[in-house]
């Protein structure tokens, strides 16, 4: 573990510049509608842990 | 240009995990606190913003079933073992600064990868049908495959 999160980092690698050769433009479109979906999915996870950490602890206070 | 100063955004990729092969104790010492020092330098003089080591091992992913595999699935000297994010004028200043790099003399690589301003993948999810296959259609492997430097950059 080496974040402040606690958790670990990784790097992922995207391997592959033609991938898209054999897709017709529609086909290409809905790939890359996917993959924005997928990432702000992972972008929104991550913002929802780190928003959860910082949220202060609930405490109950005796009342006066 | 494609940061907020103005400037553009570079990757370098070090390629090569097996560099030391040959040195001694002593001589690998050396090699990093010379590359230390470069690192340092680069991150002082707001050149580099972000500097990380990768470890060996992982994981790789592949194929439409989605396969995984031990990784990293290269040989050792194409394997990259970190990386550091420019921030300079353009790939002219990336490469003087890739040519420093302390491990090319030993064997290492250094592939210099411009970053757009933009992801390409959010502006082709909303284009027009018609602008896709013409963005793409410029979009291919880097003109050596594996994103080597040239041969005459790597020899000091």
């Amino acid at each position: 573990m080496n974040s402040d999160s606690e958790k670990s980092d990784y790097l992922l690698l995207f391997r592959g510049a033609d991938w898209h050769r054999d897709l017709s433009p529609d086909e290409l479109q809905k790939t890359m509608t996917v993959w924005m979906a997928w990432f702000n999915r992972l972008v929104g996870e991550a913002a929802a842990r780190a928003a959860s950490r910082s949220r202060p602890s609930r405490r109950s206070f005796p009342a006066r | 240009m494609n940061s907020p100063t103005g400037k553009s955004e570079y990757l370098l990729l070090f390629r090569g995990t097996d560099w030391h092969g040959g040195l001694s104790p002593e001589e690998i010492q050396k090699v990093m606190i010379a590359w230390m020092e470069w690192s340092d330098r680069l991150v002082a003089e707001g050149r580099s913003k972000a500097r990380r080591s990768l470890e060996g091992g992982g994981k790789f992913v592949s194929g439409k079933e989605r396969k995984v595999f031990d990784g990293p699935f290269a040989e050792a000297k194409e394997t990259v073992a970190g990386y550091f994010l420019l921030e300079v004028d353009d790939l002219d200043e990336a490469v003087s600064i890739a040519r420093d790099c302390p491990t090319l003399a030993y064997g290492a690589t250094v592939e210099v990868r411009p970053m757009p301003s933009r992801c390409l993948a959010s502006e082709l999810a909303v284009a027009k049908i018609e602008d896709v296959a013409r963005r793409m259609a410029g979009r291919s492997a880097p003109a050596d495959a594996a994103g080597r430097l040239p041969r005459e950059l790597t020899a000091k």
